[in-house]
């Protein structure tokens, strides 16, 4: 065997060892890398009140309630849903039917006190003309099959 | 295949490509501008906002592929002692470190309007964060030791090392929930509309070919760098040859 | 103008555009300015080699 072959042989394996383990070490630690958890997630977690966790999902339709800088609405994630409370400024892209992320507690009365909210966009690009279009001609994408793509890890 | 591992010839190669890659650069950063900023649409949920994507796709996918070329290079100098994939690798490094620092800037500016934060910790951030770690890394090393062959090593070694951070950050948003976004590129083609896709297009080839011409330009400035450093060497032994008196 | 505005967005994009611009040029200066010095470098080096054999 050359040594140049040699060499290959043992960058070859040393990289194929480098590339399992991460892999490994990666889904071993698969809680501590996901941003938020699905409402179902949360729901058979069950954190403690007062613990700080993200929670994503989808804004249920006609679920957003504005009162002065208080605003309440669901996270949904199609299975389970959640009830949020939050004061404060809202992110441009917050809307009913998109994907969202919001941090902070479970409170007492069942409702999550929100902190932090931020909008999750989604991989789509188009101009509102083809929006438009799409939503009128029905083939707009299903609201379930958005929110698998908001949280892929979700059951 | 082997022929270009010489300096020489691989050179001649590479300043016969240069003037072409500067005329198509030209031609695509002409074109593809106009396209991003004033020709395409604005996006239904992001508005003119979503302009921002057009500088920040390109760099996120120049400092991905760059870092390839840098791992590969290593790979090549490390088991077949080639001179020429260090040299790449070395004159790729800044570049791919410049692409990755604009595309975490640019996805910083779209995030505080879309998202609500210039910054989060979430998988894709984290691991694209690291990615320039990983380059400052390999530029820190590669110049670290007097012996520059030393150095050369180490700095392969890492960015063999580091390699293993790129399928992590292409499916950080599949494997993980993310706030980032999912890939535009899917099983079922691109998620952007044709309008929006061609101005991205344009934009990537801009940022390839002028990855190219400096490209050029930094192997010419690494052998320069090897001739001068090969003549001193040259130098320095002379006075011995000749009896001189010399200093170690 | 209307356009510069940028349809609210005018503090994300621009300075977004402007970020990539000076990456690209600075990086483009940096590597000229490089490369010019490391050729007046070689140059002299090979004039003073000329000088001592001859």
């Amino acid at each position: 065997m050359t040594r140049k072959r040699r060499r290959l042989y043992f960058i070859a394996l040393g990289l194929f060892g480098l590339f399992a383990g991460t892999g490994l070490v990666l889904s071993a630690f698969q809680d501590n890398l996901v941003f938020f958890f699905s409402p179902t997630e949360m729901a058979a977690k069950k954190p403690s009140t007062g613990q700080r966790i993200r929670i994503g999902g989808l804004v249920e339709n006609g679920s957003v309630n504005k009162n002065g800088e208080t605003v309440t609405f669901t996270v949904t994630d199609m299975t389970s849903s959640l009830p949020v409370r939050y004061t404060g400024l809202l992110p441009d892209l917050f809307k009913e039917g998109t994907g969202v992320v919001v941090e902070g507690h479970l409170g007492t009365d069942g409702v999550f006190a929100a902190s932090e909210v931020l909008a999750k966009h989604d991989e789509n690009y188009m101009p509102k003309e083809v929006a438009d279009a799409l939503k009128k001609s029905g083939r707009w994408q299903e609201t379930a099959a958005k929110a698998k793509t908001i949280a892929p890890t979700a059951p | 295949m082997h022929k270009y591992a010489n300096p020489t010839v691989f050179m001649g190669l590479a300043n016969g490509i240069l003037p072409w890659a500067g005329m198509a650069m030209a031609l695509l950063f002409f074109a593809g501008l106009p396209m991003a900023l004033i020709v395409s649409p604005a996006d239904y949920q992001q508005g003119e906002a979503a302009r921002i994507m057009y500088v920040h796709v390109p760099a996120a996918w120049m400092g991905l592929m760059i870092y390839g070329v840098m791992a590969a290079g290593s790979a090549g100098f490390l088991i077949w002692r080639h001179p020429m994939a260090n040299l790449i690798a070395r004159a790729s490094a800044p570049l791919g470190a410049m692409f990755t620092a604009v595309c975490l800037v640019t996805g910083m500016l779209w995030g505080k309007p879309m998202w609500g934060a210039y910054w989060v910790w979430d998988a894709r951030l984290t691991s694209m964060l690291i990615l320039l770690f990983l380059y400052v890394g390999y530029l820190a090393l590669a110049d670290a030791f007097e012996d520059s062959e030393r150095g050369d090593k180490a700095a392969a070694v890492l960015a063999l090392v580091g390699s293993v951070n790129l399928p992590i950050i292409h499916f950080s948003v599949t494997w993980w929930n993310t706030l980032h976004q999912p890939s535009i590129l899917t099983m079922n083609g691109f998620t952007v509309n044709a309008a929006m896709l061609w101005p991205l297009f344009l934009m990537v080839g801009a940022f390839m070919t002028y990855y190219v011409c400096i490209l050029v330009l930094r192997l010419r400035i690494e052998i320069l760098n090897a001739k001068i450093r090969n003549a001193r060497r040259a130098r320095a032994a002379e006075p011995a040859v000749n009896g001189a008196t010399q200093q170690a | 103008m209307d356009y510069l505005r940028m349809g609210g967005y005018a503090d994300f994009v621009w300075p977004a555009y402007g970020a990539a611009a000076v990456g690209l040029i600075g990086a483009f200066v940096i590597t000229w300015r490089g490369l010019k010095a490391r050729e007046r470098e070689f140059e002299t080096m090979k004039r003073q080699r000329r000088g001592e054999t001859s």
